[in-house]
């Protein structure tokens, strides 16, 4: 039975070695490892926080820079497709333009040729009738009445307009 | 049968001869073994702690980080799991019981050395100290009455808890007991099993033999090292356990 | 004096205890694992409570020991 023998020397040393244990510990080890843990504690929620603010502010910042991005990019088409536009009308105009000019120089081309032409053919009709009355007269050798010259003329000068 | 009986004479308290019988008020205090490895871990305990503790840093070196993982299991795994949070007042109490049964039972692996958890003594000692603090705590929160009161649950019939009431202080009364025998008695059991294989390749006197129980003492080691931890564990948990019921009543 | 008695009371104290131990120790690693299993997440939680169950079903065994600790020291007495 002497597993179980109660041994008071044992206890008191027991309950000191215990005792002087956790009343070192207590003073001397306890308090500055705990405050460091507890400082890191504290360090590493602050950083967590911090962390958070910084990552909503990127996250604001980053989609403002998509919005502006997205803007600059809607302009940007916009100006060039007025260009295009403004370009394409110049386009059309200038063409118009040079089209008209033609088309004026053509008409003022063809007046002036059917002018030159009246011109040409009334000298003709003119110097013929003449060439035509004396050497008529010359021919027959005798005068017809002038109201009977101008007739016979006009009719010949009908046939050869016709012609 | 002659081997055992020497095996279990290993456990007994024998004062150490050479050292004149000290009296205190007629009380024997003459250091056995057990008390000199006592003292042993008091002063591992307190020299690792202490030095841990001069050259603390925000950034932790590997060795303040061991002792950071001790003292957060004792932080997280015992005190807020079983007191709930806002307890640290209670750390330095349960981290010198953890620490220092801990060092206790892994000083009693060293060969012919002495575990003094393995003595009913020294582990009584601790289980009723913890009894004491745990009855002063309930008493000292709620009153006597109070305290008393809280060992059933409230809002139950008359009838039951005047039934409930002996089981409940039969419970309160077993309770250091158990926490003793269950430190006392794995101490104990794993060292005698280990003697057994030890003692089993004296008894097979044979190289063809022996080797079975020296693998089987290996692993019976082994094992001890991972209960050293464990009952150390388990006996702060316990004594947490118990002052949480005492602060909070069930 | 008779030493039989008190002999095979211990062995068979400690043997009944550890086949119960054996089988209750078995059941609630067993549970534990399959509560694992089922919800790795809370596997901290449950490995915490096993050891404590665990503790509670050893320390009956352990009562049990030292029941045939004191035969076996009646015996040598």
């Amino acid at each position: 039975m002497e597993l179980f023998k109660p041994e008071p020397g044992l206890i008191i040393w027991t309950l000191l070695a215990f005792g002087t244990l956790l009343v070192l510990l207590k003073r001397f080890a306890f308090k500055p490892i705990l405050g460091v843990l507890e400082e890191r504690e504290k360090r590493v929620a602050q950083s967590l926080d911090k962390a958070d603010k910084t990552r909503v502010e990127a996250d604001r910042l980053l989609a403002d820079y998509k919005k502006q991005m997205k803007e600059a990019k809607s302009q940007a088409q916009k100006v060039i497709e007025e260009a295009k536009l403004a370009g394409e009308k110049t386009k059309q105009e200038i063409i118009a333009a040079a089209n008209d000019q033609a088309q004026e120089l053509i008409d003022k081309a063809k007046k002036q040729i059917d002018k030159e032409r009246k011109k040409a053919l009334e000298e003709i009709q003119k110097v013929s009738a003449d060439l035509i009355l004396s050497a008529a007269s010359s021919v027959i050798g005798k005068s017809l009445s002038g109201q009977d010259h101008q007739k016979l003329i006009e009719q010949y000068l009908d046939e050869v307009k016709l012609n | 049968m002659e081997h055992l009986n020497h095996l279990i004479e290993e456990f007994y308290i024998h004062p150490i001869k050479g050292i004149g019988p000290w009296k205190l008020f007629g009380i024997d205090m003459t250091p056995s073994k057990a008390v000199i490895v006592m003292w042993l871990a008091v002063i591992l305990v307190f020299l690792i702690l202490f030095i841990a503790s001069r050259r603390v840093r925000l950034i932790p070196k590997k060795f303040q980080s061991l002792i950071e993982i001790a003292f957060e299991f004792v932080n997280n795994d015992i005190i807020v799991t079983m007191m709930g949070a806002g307890n640290a007042n209670w750390f330095p109490l349960l981290a010198a019981l953890f620490f220092f049964i801990l060092f206790c039972n892994l000083l009693g692996l060293i060969p012919f050395s002495f575990t003094p958890t393995s003595s009913i003594n020294v582990t009584a000692t601790l289980a009723i100290m913890v009894f004491i603090i745990v009855q002063f705590t309930g008493t000292k929160k709620h009153n006597p009455v109070g305290y008393v009161k809280s060992w059933v649950p409230s809002g139950i019939p008359v009838g039951i808890a005047v039934i409930m009431f002996p089981i409940e202080l039969v419970s309160q009364l077993v309770k250091p007991f158990s926490l003793a025998v269950r430190l006392f008695a794995n101490m104990l059991a794993g060292h005698l099993v280990l003697g057994s294989f030890l003692g089993l390749i004296l008894l097979s006197a044979n190289y063809l033999i022996a080797p079975f129980p020296l693998a089987g003492a290996i692993v019976i080691y082994v094992l001890e090292l991972l209960f050293a931890f464990i009952q150390a564990y388990v006996f702060t948990f316990l004594t947490a356990m118990y002052i949480g019921d005492a602060l909070h009543g069930h | 004096m008779n030493f039989t008695g008190p002999g095979i009371g211990a062995g068979i104290a400690m043997g009944f205890a550890a086949l119960g131990t054996g089988l209750g120790i078995g059941i609630l690693a067993g549970k534990a694992l399959e509560g694992i299993a089922r919800q790795p997440e809370a596997s901290s939680m449950i490995r915490t409570t096993m050891i404590m169950a665990i503790v509670f079903v050893e320390a009956i065994a352990l009562y049990s020991f030292v029941i045939s600790i004191l035969l076996w020291l009646k015996l040598q007495a």
